[in-house]
């Protein structure tokens, strides 16, 4: 029995792991066929991610906000139950959902090196192992109710702390292009001329991000000391790591909510006190 | 019971897991390894490349070619154009220096002549008294054999045709660069389809960098690569040193006031001798001695100029003649140099603008998306 249940703990993860390899994969797919999709495509593409991606950011509202409930109001209170965390919030969790949606297809669809996608795949195992993890060494602390999503807090966030610093140091690798004969207007206006798609929208977002990239790397360049205000190349690579830390951050809420709907029932904390 | 349960859940969870690794590699591989996308996607949408008004679409190798064969270009280009320009440079200062070398003689004839040495000696005495500064036979000679301005306009000569025939040689880098694009593309353009290519390689600004940005443009180019100074200005402190430096032989040999004062004395014996025989001209013998004094004084100023010429006239001209060709050797080489820099410029320019035009190769990836706009 033991051993059955050994193997049943194993096959969940597998599980897992197995549910969220369409994740990485639909995402190279928006990487490899993002620039021919229409504008409608497009927003398809974006409200979907996004609704999907709202799950699981509302399930952790939910449960972060029944845990300030349970400490802050009595049970038979009305407020509790207006309180707990409904179609409000599921729209706050959508409204959050969609810019984050559109950033992570941004930088997918735009043409970068491969180590991003090849992170994004690589990850999939090591956010259920961190799952796992978590939900063992809270099995004995937590609240069982809230004890999953928690668990996935958790991971979520070690997770983060592992992949976006293993991304950053993967694209310290990669070659850019040299602005170094160039001024920062002609260096972003040059990298945001380079982007492709169908979709206007779509171009105009990537054009966005290209010329961000673009700023930061002309200003990564300008080697000579005294050239460039400190603030200034403070606030490229507060811009640079920002916007890299939200595509982090929106890869993992997706896997987030793909496991959040896979253990829907498990995972939400009901609607009662108890 | 309980053991058989134990082996559906390994198999179950080694299915499980193979298929995870599978998944994963599979995966990886999508995203590494572009053939894999090549075996299910129709061919390579390819670079869209937009030149002249034109676009063509060619595969990811001729891009390469393309590109490897630009870097070449503007190395060849620059290279054709410093050894056109030392070419040019030769063959103006070979006319300049023989225009100038003929002239030498007329400033030695000047130097021994009577009205020279007059000068000379009226300058050096109004130097000597404070009345006039300056060095009145350097000055000379920068007349007598440059022609004074003349050598200003000669070199602004050589700067325009130099930078003309830059302009002209940039313009036929263009032509060529653009006719070795379309020998490129020849037979290798993929066909319009409704894929978009990977990339667009917008190539006017590189073309216009291959053109030098027209001739106006790369004159002023050239202007700015000796902080503004044209050739005449390259000239002017080359010649001024030139005129200032010593001379070896003529002057050198018998300075100008050295000469001078033994010629004075040789007039006045030859004078004085003259004015003696007058003595028996009674009351004429005033004018007379001042006539035949006066005459015997320039015969023998003109005699001894002979013979000065006669000694060191060949010296003089062949110290002139080595000067000269210092002067070519010089401004040769300051010519070369100040061209070389316009060059060196323009060939900075055109590797730039192949790296930045070319840069989507390295870094998009190989195949690609697709779709989208229209090029042109």
């Amino acid at each position: 029995m033991a051993s059955g249940q050994r193997g049943g703990g194993l096959r969940d993860t597998l599980n897992d792991m197995l549910w969220l390899l369409p994740a990485p994969f639909l995402l190279i797919l928006a990487d490899r066929f993002g620039p021919v999709l229409s504008d409608h495509a497009f927003v398809a593409a974006v409200l979907g991610t996004a609704v999907l991606m709202a799950a699981g950011i509302w399930l952790r509202a939910v449960v972060r906000r029944r845990i300030f409930l349970a400490g802050a109001l009595r049970g038979e209170s009305p407020w509790y139950r207006r309180l707990r965390g409904g179609a409000g919030l599921a729209l706050g969790s959508l409204l959050a959902a969609v810019p984050l949606a559109a950033i992570l297809l941004v930088a997918v669809i735009r043409p970068t090196g491969s180590y991003l996608l090849v992170g994004l795949v690589v990850n999939v195992p090591v956010l259920v192992l961190l799952r796992q993890f978590w939900a063992r060494r809270l099995a004995a602390h937590a609240v069982p109710r809230f004890q999953p999503v928690l668990a996935l807090r958790l991971a979520l966030a070690v997770n983060f702390l592992l992949l976006f610093p293993g991304l950053a140091l993967a694209a310290m690798f990669q070659s850019y292009p040299d602005f170094g004969a160039l001024t920062l207007t002609e260096a972003m206006l040059s990298e945001a001329g380079r982007q492709q798609a169908e979709s206007g929208l779509l171009l105009g977002l990537m054009q966005l991000a290209a010329a961000k990239d673009a700023f930061s790397w002309w200003l990564g360049q300008q080697m000579l000391p005294g050239a460039m205000q400190p603030g200034l190349q403070f606030a490229a690579w507060a811009v640079l790591l920002a916007t890299n830390a939200l595509v982090v951050w929106s890869y993992l809420m997706v896997c987030a909510s793909v496991l959040t709907l896979l253990h829907w029932r498990n995972w939400h904390p009901g609607t009662g006190r108890s | 019971m309980t053991t058989q349960t134990t082996h559906h859940g390994f198999a179950g969870n080694a299915a499980r897991l193979l298929v995870l690794l599978t998944g994963l590699g599979l995966l990886t591989a999508l995203v590494i390894d572009q053939r894999l996308w090549e075996r299910f996607l129709p061919a390579d949408a390819g670079f869209g490349i937009v030149v002249d008004g034109r676009d063509f679409r060619v595969d990811g190798e001729a891009a390469e070619a393309l590109a490897k064969r630009s870097a070449g270009r503007a190395r060849l280009g620059s290279e054709r154009a410093d050894a056109l320009v030392q070419d040019l440079v030769a063959a103006e200062l070979d006319a300049l220096f023989d225009d100038l070398a003929a002239r030498v003689p007329d400033y030695a004839d000047w130097y021994f002549s009577l009205k020279g040495e007059y000068a000379r000696l009226s300058m050096l005495i109004m130097q000597r008294t404070g009345l006039l500064g300056g060095d009145y036979l350097a000055d000379r000679a920068v007349d007598l054999i440059f022609g004074g301005d003349a050598l200003g306009d000669r070199l602004a000569g050589i700067e325009e045709r130099a930078g003309t025939m830059l302009g002209v040689h940039a313009r036929e880098q263009r032509a060529a660069w653009l006719a070795e694009l379309l020998q490129l593309t020849e037979g290798r353009t993929l066909a319009e389809s409704e894929r978009a290519p990977v990339a667009v390689l917008v190539l006017d600004d590189l073309a216009a960098e291959f053109g030098g940005h027209g001739s106006s443009e790369f004159l002023a180019r050239l202007s700015a690569s000796s902080a503004g100074a044209g050739a005449a200005g390259i000239a002017a402190p080359l010649l001024a040193r030139l005129a200032l430096r010593p001379a070896a032989a003529a002057v050198a040999g018998s300075t100008l006031a050295a000469k001078s004062a033994g010629r004075g004395a040789a007039r006045a014996g030859s004078a004085g001798a003259s004015a003696l025989g007058c003595a028996v001209a009674g009351p004429a013998a005033l004018p007379c001695a001042v006539v035949v004094g006066g005459t015997a004084w320039v015969a023998a100023d003109w005699a001894l100029l002979s013979v000065d010429e006669w000694r060191h006239r060949e010296a003089l001209i062949a110290d002139w003649e080595q000067r000269l060709t210092t002067l070519r050797a010089e401004l040769e080489e300051a010519l070369i140099e100040h061209y070389g820099q316009a060059i060196e410029a323009w060939r900075k320019g055109m590797e730039t603008e192949v790296e930045r035009t070319f840069s989507p190769l390295h870094a998009i990836r190989a195949a690609g998306p697709v779709g989208l706009r229209p090029l042109g």
